[in-house]
């Protein structure tokens, strides 16, 4: 098992499981934190990730198949390509079909009740035919608040520029029935005192 | 190049006098919380009766005289608009009178930066908890050199989130450092748990440590109140850190006097061997000096203010903030 990345509460491993590429995602210890605050935290939300994830695949989105979870670790199938936050940064890139993926995935997610719950471009792979995929479950949640949609959208929109947004926008209000619900509770909570001046460029 | 500042966004009005990032005094009066928390009429009012004592011992303890002064810092937010013009008309009186020009100065960024300064860390992300603000923040480039804000607490601050509780509590001094004596050797209860991303917010697990009180040993909520809290913080800065791939982390504000939280803070980056600082008590307390530090810098960047921005702003944005030093 070779490790990939480390994250800010999971070491990612890539293997191969009967076969398959794989990757494994192993939620550390925090030794800084209560020990019984963080282990509920840490067994429930590894549960929590493997489930959303099968869910995910079952509600049609393109999301990571589940092999196997433990107590504190996922196995999932590789998904060749690369970030999409990657691929942002480089020039001549058709930004018109991933966009639009960007959104319809999310619609997706949203109309089988998914908050993704991180939405943002580090956590999309596109694969060689330009598809989307969406991994990383560990914040999503199954819930029917308009607020967790509306987060989704509002993370999106923080992460993509103006252009980029209004693609995939555009593309998430014609793939999902209740859209208009979803945006006007995102105008709703850009109305709230503490985002309305708040930078909006992380990179 | 001497610099005088002055502080008053709260209930501590402090002046701190800096000759080229060299603290040289640092003087504060106090505006005494009974149990029912600040009325800005009246600390106000405190204010403007300790302004002049303050700003003279100042100046005795750096040695100086009025007239060595080049120029003048305020706090123009974010802060109580009362307080905050009590320090506003100080420092313009005193720039008008000694025709020295006059700097309004952001709070968040003068305790960050007064952090900075005494770590000598060169490009840190910083956690910012007080009364009022929970901010995690980093220097970025463009469009124009700022403070970005990565993650904020979505309702109240961490402070006063812990001072609620200790009023709810009936503990006396009524703020964090009494919760944090209440929860020594407490055992822990669950609590809720609420990060979104590197964001988070208070008000449930506040909710939920005041329900518990009729139920549960005080001890116990006090130190699981705070152990949530504070994993809260951890968790969302060290998401912050692994993001922006920084290898410098300070803490700053009020509520970075903690010793759990600075614990906590110190073995998360350890883990990720990241440089930890957090500041002496003296600059981490609202504080006249860091005040007089940004200022200088400034004073020093050669920025011309016009008149129209010395204001005060209760919802000033570090954010908002162009960095020109």
């Amino acid at each position: 098992m070779e490790k990939m990345t480390e994250g800010a509460e999971a070491d990612i491993f890539k293997l191969k499981f009967m076969g398959l590429d794989a990757i494994l995602k192993y939620r550390r210890a925090k030794p800084y934190m209560e020990k019984s605050l963080y282990e509920n935290i840490r067994i429930s939300r590894t549960k929590n990730e493997a489930k959303l994830m099968m869910l995910a695949v079952y509600s049609g989105a393109s999301a990571p198949k589940l092999l196997f979870a433990t107590k504190y670790a996922v196995c999932m199938e590789a998904i060749k390509g690369i970030r999409l936050d990657e691929m942002l940064a480089m020039k001549h890139v058709n930004r018109v079909k991933v966009m639009r993926g960007m959104g319809a995935e999310l619609a997706m997610l949203h109309s089988s009740m998914i908050a993704h719950g991180d939405y943002t471009p580090a956590n999309i792979i596109v694969d060689e035919t330009m598809k989307v995929h969406v991994i990383d479950f560990g914040l999503s949640e199954y819930t029917f608040s308009l607020e967790d949609k509306a987060i989704d959208l509002l993370l999106m929109k923080r992460s993509l520029s103006k252009k980029d947004y209004s693609m995939s926008i555009e593309s998430y209000a014609r793939h999902l029935e209740s859209a208009t619900k979803t945006l006007e509770k995102l105008e709703e909570i850009e109305q709230r005192g503490r985002y309305q001046d708040r930078s909006m460029n992380h990179r | 190049m001497v610099t005088l500042g002055i502080e008053s966004s709260a209930h501590t009005f402090g002046v701190g006098v800096v000759d080229h990032g060299k603290f040289l005094s640092n003087k504060k009066d106090m505006y005494k919380i009974s149990d029912r928390g600040m009325i800005p009429r009246k600390v106000a009012d405190h204010h403007s009766e300790v302004s002049y004592a303050v700003i003279k011992g100042a100046l005795a303890d750096a040695g100086i005289s009025i007239r060595d002064i080049d120029s003048i810092g305020y706090t123009k937010g974010p802060g109580i608009g009362p307080c905050l013009r009590i320090g506003e008309l100080a420092a313009k009186t005193l720039a008008n009178n000694l025709h020295i020009p006059v700097y309004p100065v952001n709070h968040a960024i003068a305790h960050i930066e007064a952090a900075k300064h005494l770590s000598r860390f060169r490009d840190p992300l910083a956690l910012y908890v007080s009364g009022g603000n929970s901010q995690i923040l980093g220097t970025v480039a463009l469009p124009f050199k700022h403070y970005t804000v990565y993650g904020e607490t979505f309702d109240i601050g961490i402070g006063n989130m812990l001072d609620n509780f200790a009023r709810a509590a009936q503990l006396n001094p009524a703020w964090g450092s009494s919760v944090a004596k209440l929860a020594k050797g407490g055992k822990y209860i669950g609590m809720p748990y609420n990060v979104k991303g590197m964001d988070f917010t208070f008000t449930g697990l506040l909710t939920n440590a005041i329900k518990l009180l009729d139920k549960a040993n005080h001890k116990d909520v006090a130190f699981s109140l705070q152990e949530t809290a504070f994993s809260m913080l951890s968790e969302a800065t060290e998401r912050a850190l692994m993001l922006t791939s920084k290898k410098e982390l300070i803490a700053c504000g009020g509520v970075a006097q903690s010793i759990r939280l600075a614990e906590m803070l110190k073995g998360m980056a350890y883990m990720h061997k990241v440089k930890f600082y957090v500041a002496p008590n003296e600059y981490n307390a609202d504080n006249g000096a860091m005040i007089a530090l940004v200022a200088e810098k400034m004073h020093m960047s050669g920025i011309k203010i016009k008149d129209a921005e010395c204001n005060v702003l209760q919802r000033y944005r570090a954010d908002s903030v162009n960095i020109t030093w």
